[in-house]
């Protein structure tokens, strides 16, 4: 199976909703696996809310795009903008043992797409940011 | 994402959520979530056997929950989860508060243990 998806997301929320269902059924059509599924479905909303939340001073439209591929028993997913320099693997992880009174509110999006992927990348090319997940689709 | 609510027992607050605590979904029911879940010692019982999906920001709206609900010493279960959503609270430290099978032994569970939370 070798079979690829993408799509341009605005960087405005109103975007957002249309994108998620655009994806799901893309995932739904090709049976991609739950967990795969749930880490794509993740990675679009955490890191495209990043994006226009903290990767733009301007007001100007910007264009996050999104690349999904099932290749060789691999889903691997790119998410790639124009925005501020951010390298999601260098944020700090949260603990998630603290008693639940001192536990912070954020910092959980990120944290959640490195656990789930089995393999995360970054790189800062031609002014853009690119996030790579990997995922096994049948461990 | 549909908010449902019930008492059991007259005093269980049964919170169902059904559909995706995305952004969209999450903005939806937080209010009336956070709402159902103060008082004094409130018992709740959020059920996500039908929520397909919890985002971060979905993951935030559980954690302020359960901390509302244990500054006011009361207990709280996140009941029925699917293996995906499971696996997500698991990952963001709320695999205590999982509680799987029926909801009346949910709300039992709750009455027997206050400090479950």
């Amino acid at each position: 199976m070798n079979t690829g998806y993408s799509c341009d997301v605005a960087n405005n929320f109103d975007a957002l909703p249309a994108a998620m269902a655009g994806l799901s059924r893309w995932l739904e059509e090709q049976s991609v696996a739950p967990a795969a599924s749930y880490l794509a479905s993740l990675a679009l909303e955490e890191l495209v809310t990043n994006c226009i939340k903290y990767g733009y001073d301007d007001t100007a439209a910007h264009v996050i795009q999104i690349h999904l591929q099932l290749a060789g028993g691999e889903m691997i997913m790119t998410v790639e903008d124009d925005g501020h320099p951010f390298n999601p693997l260098e944020q700090a992880e949260p603990d998630t043992n603290l008693p639940i009174e001192e536990r912070p509110i954020g910092g959980l999006g990120i944290h959640m797409l490195r656990k789930m992927s089995d393999r995360m990348e970054y790189v800062r090319e031609n002014g853009k940011n690119r996030v790579t997940l990997h995922k096994i689709l049948n461990p | 994402m549909q908010l449902s609510f019930a008492e059991i027992d007259g005093n269980v607050r049964h919170l169902k959520l059904a559909g995706n605590l995305d952004i969209a979904g999450t903005l939806a029911v937080e209010t009336k979530v956070l709402a159902h879940c103060g008082g004094e010692q409130p018992r709740v019982l959020i059920d996500l056997a039908e929520t397909r999906f919890v985002s971060s920001l979905g993951l935030r709206l559980l954690l302020q929950s359960i901390k509302t609900v244990a500054a006011r010493s009361g207990s709280i279960s996140l009941l029925n989860p699917s293996i995906p959503v499971a696996g997500a609270l698991e990952i963001a430290g709320l695999a205590a508060y999982i509680f799987r099978g029926a909801e009346t032994a949910a709300a039992a569970a709750l009455k027997s243990n206050p400090s479950v939370s």
